[in-house]
């Protein structure tokens, strides 16, 4: 694999793995609605 | 961490009482559903997200438009169109969720403020209730194809030429779909065919019947988990495969990886590179179906929607590019090479994964089945959770439009259903009928129907209201810059691609429709629909001006005021203003 591939895939699967890991992490460190 | 289980639904969720004040004068109204835990509605939007398109059609797409290279138009999509129109839809859906309104013509005639719009919205109860005739049958074959494996009855041996093998996979597919002749499924042969199909529709209105949070909320939250599991399981197994053929050490997962990932940046100066990566984002993350304003609508008005469609959107991502992005195309390539995986994409998403992936499978050794059958239990559960929500608009729309309770709008769903699924499950040579369907409706009017929502948000509600309304209770404050890009660069990107879209399709698609018989038999069905939800809207009209609605969305909702300027979460739970 190239290195221009290496960034691609690397610098994609970080993007959406840490933009959902961050998502879930402030979801769960937050206020739960549903027990209000 | 918090006490109360995320998974977990609350008891009395389902059903709670709420009273509606219009001009001064509260009154009770009917009761309403809600969903039981926040992570349950960004489950459900996730499931309706995560499709088979996430593991058969994406890999495809980004193989044949630039390698790498479509990640880059991929994601200016996702940014600049996918997930502003998702927080709209999201907004949207909440907003007028707490004026009593749940379906898409209701929706968008509080946010359009006007009868046109609400005329407009009714294409999103029509696009997925049309999508849902196909999409069930296809659920049904990733049914049939986990039973195959189970019981061993795929047909293909592993110790002939790869040639007999795709040759006995092909023919295993098209005795199961019927692609071969019409009526071939009502015949003895399709029996398990139809038997899956019933099994797979059965499930969906249990689900759609057993109602918003006891039904679909409680399905997602342990088949999206469980999707998730079985997506890495595969994927373990993909990426330790090595070079399985040492005489063909060519063929390994490196190179497989590279076949998927390695860019080819000509392919961006390419305007069809751009028109897949909008259309992929729009097939993948669910936005002009009319899907997430339904599903916001149960949302409670104080609960954010501008973290939840973000991490919706985001959990989808992780399925398409964290997983479909590496399993697929690596698989085929190690085992059946270059030429036999360029030959697998250009067979197109439907070939790819249900004719070269059992082949794929079958290279596998004693673990093929085994691993064949978690994959398509895998695409069972990602069409399910999809299918289920393509129900749940159109049983909303009945339910407020004809003054009904859930079990006879379900009925109605159900009838018009059985008519377009068995026009489907019959016409099935060449899948022209539902290929048509998914062309027009799946495909084109998706992007109308973006469009329609993108403008009634940012331009006749107002960006200024708008902007507000996202961050009503918001977890997260969300970058200004997205305020002009929801009003100004979505719609524009939109146009742009919807004009790119008809330049290149429609004069062919145009003159399918004169050629074939079976094209303008669907284009009638996807007309006699859209007549009917119409007309339904005609009476639902009259039905909520008697109850004093505010239907035209003359008044905001009750309550409501400019939401603070940032996110309403405590500092020290990280809230980012």
């Amino acid at each position: 694999m190239t290195i221009s591939g290496w960034i691609l895939m690397v610098g994609s699967l970080s993007f959406v793995w840490g933009l959902a890991g961050w998502c879930y992490w402030k979801i769960l460190s937050g206020p739960d609605s549903s027990s209000e | 961490m918090i006490d109360a289980p995320f998974f977990g639904h609350r008891p009395d969720a389902a059903e709670d009482t709420y009273h509606i004040s219009l001009n001064g004068c509260t009154r009770m109204a009917d009761t309403k559903e809600q969903w039981g835990s926040r992570l349950g509605v960004i489950l459900a939007v996730s499931g309706s997200a995560v499709g088979l398109g996430n593991f058969l059609r994406f890999p495809g797409q980004a193989a044949a438009n630039g390698g790498g290279a479509f990640l880059i138009p991929y994601f200016c999509a996702l940014i600049f169109l996918g997930i502003p129109i998702c927080w709209a839809e999201w907004a949207m859906g909440r907003y007028a969720g707490q004026k009593g309104f749940h379906s898409a013509p209701a929706i968008m005639g509080v946010i359009g403020k006007g009868r046109p719009w609400r005329y407009a919205g009714v294409l999103g109860v029509m696009i997925p209730l049309a999508v849902s005739f196909y999409y069930t049958f296809i659920a049904s074959w990733c049914l049939g194809y986990f039973y195959a494996y189970v019981t061993g009855s795929t047909g293909i041996d592993p110790s002939m030429a790869i040639a007999e093998q795709t040759a006995a996979s092909t023919q295993f597919y098209n005795d199961f779909t019927g692609t071969s002749g019409n009526g071939l499924i009502y015949g003895s042969l399709g029996i398990p065919t139809v038997a899956f199909w019933a099994v797979a529709f059965g499930l969906n209105i249990y689900l759609i019947l057993k109602g918003i949070s006891k039904g679909i909320e409680k399905f997602v939250s342990f088949a999206m988990p469980l999707m998730a599991v079985c997506a890495l399981i595969v994927l373990i197994r993909v990426l330790t495969l090595g070079t399985p053929d040492p005489s063909l050490p060519d063929q390994n997962v490196m190179n497989g990886l590279a076949y998927m990932w390695n860019p080819d940046y000509a392919a961006l100066a390419n305007p069809q590179t751009w028109l897949a990566a909008a259309g992929q984002i729009f097939f993948s993350i669910s936005v002009g179906f009319g899907i997430i304003v339904n599903y916001a609508s149960y949302v409670k008005p104080s609960d954010d929607v501008a973290l939840s469609g973000l991490t919706a959107a985001a959990t989808n991502e992780v399925f398409e590019v964290g997983f479909g992005g590496l399993i697929t195309l690596t698989a085929s390539f190690v085992f059946l090479g270059l030429t036999g995986t360029i030959a697998a994409v250009s067979a197109g998403t439907f070939g790819l994964g249900f004719q070269t992936l059992p082949v794929v499978f079958a290279q596998m050794g004693t673990i093929g089945p085994l691993v064949g059958a978690v994959w398509f239990f895998m695409l069972f559960l990602a069409a399910v959770t999809s299918s289920v929500s393509m129900y749940q608009p159109a049983v909303a729309f009945f339910q407020e439009s004809l003054g009904l309770d859930r079990k006879p709008g379900t009925l109605y769903v159900v009838a018009i259903c059985l008519v377009g699924s068995f026009l489907v499950i019959y016409f099935t040579q060449g899948s022209i009928f539902w290929s048509t369907i998914d062309f027009w409706v799946g495909t084109f009017l998706i992007l109308v129907m973006a469009m329609i929502e993108i403008i009634a948000f940012s331009w006749i509600f107002g960006i200024d209201v708008g902007w507000d309304e996202i961050h009503r209770g918001a977890e997260i404050q969300i970058p200004r810059v997205f305020r002009f890009i929801m009003k100004w660069v979505a719609p524009v990107y939109l146009l742009i691609v919807l004009i790119a879209f008809c330049v290149t399709n429609l004069p062919a698609s145009i003159a399918q429709i004169r050629q074939e018989p079976l094209a303008q038999l669907a284009l009638g069905l996807i007309t006699a629909v859209l007549v009917l939800l119409a007309l339904c809207v005609r009476v639902g009209e009259k039905r909520w001006i008697e109850q004093g609605l505010d239907l035209d969305g003359k008044e905001l909702a009750v309550g409501w005021e400019p939401a603070a300027d940032g996110p309403t979460t405590d500092a020290s739970t990280g809230g980012d203003r």
